[in-house]
């Protein structure tokens, strides 16, 4: 599955202002729905905080993939968000968060979420790539970083 | 006369090495292998010393690692052998295996 076709530059947050999980999810949500006016910010806030319930998505390594399935929506968007400080997104080894992949997903797209939950891991096992996304000085940059990994990697 | 001790019989003391213990198995829950099925096998994976590794398509991961164990992107019908070697490698595997037959409880 190719990432880079999924990625786009104007969903990619270079600098989360939010110091907690639920102000990053509104402010994760507030950007995808000014690049996808169809979608309402409250309703993408909500699906992603429901999500939360079941058991945080922070997962290790500093990497977060809060998703959620929304109607309406024909394919996957997803969306890069990044803070600098760390959240504390009561992340599985207990570590504070700074990469965030948002997917929000169709109804009915298991095997896809699958797929890209798949093939994201394998790039994020990459420490070198997280120091790179750590260090990057823009969204332009990190949409780079990102698609050139995803090429990279057969 | 005191039984010298040789390199063999030193062995035999130790015990042999023990092997892998697997499993295979088939993910039965609707979504698969995603983040949640693999942060509980994860959570219950640490708690043993032994190695644990899950495989799929010869492909083998650390079943300790909830990102390791995304890359598989296992889906519902796949099958995937959990292997484990140490202390404890039958109680882990028994485990598991009650997790994923369990369809992780989703």
């Amino acid at each position: 599955m190719n990432l880079a076709q999924t990625l786009s530059e104007d969903l990619i947050l270079p600098v989360l202002h939010s110091k907690n999980k639920v102000d990053c999810l509104m402010e994760c949500a507030e950007v995808i729905a000014h690049s996808h006016p169809e979608l309402k910010k409250d309703e993408i806030a909500d699906v992603l905080l429901e999500r939360e319930k079941l058991g945080s998505t922070g997962i290790q390594d500093g990497i977060a993939i809060p998703h959620g399935k929304f109607r309406g929506l024909d394919h996957t968007l997803i969306l890069f968000a990044r803070s600098l400080e760390g959240i504390d997104f009561q992340a599985f080894d207990n570590q504070p968060t700074y990469l965030f992949f948002v997917l929000l997903a169709p109804e009915n797209a298991t095997s896809e979420h699958l797929k890209l939950l798949a093939r994201l891991s394998r790039l994020l096992k990459n420490s070198k790539l997280r120091e790179e996304l750590l260090k990057a000085k823009d969204a332009h940059t990190l949409y780079q970083i990102l698609c050139e990994e995803d090429e990279r990697l057969p | 006369m005191p039984i010298p001790f040789t390199k063999s019989s030193v062995k035999k003391m130790n015990g042999s090495p023990k092997p892998w213990v697997s499993r295979l198995l088939k993910i039965q829950n609707e979504a698969g292998l995603h983040t949640r099925p693999a942060a509980a096998i994860v959570k219950i994976a640490q708690h043993y010393p032994a190695q644990i590794r899950i495989c799929k398509k010869n492909r083998c991961v650390s079943a300790k690692s909830i990102l390791s164990l995304l890359t598989l992107g296992a889906k519902k019908g796949e099958k995937i052998t959990i292997k484990a070697k140490g202390i404890r490698a039958d109680e882990a595997l028994k485990q598991l295996g009650a997790l994923i037959a369990s369809k992780f409880y989703e």
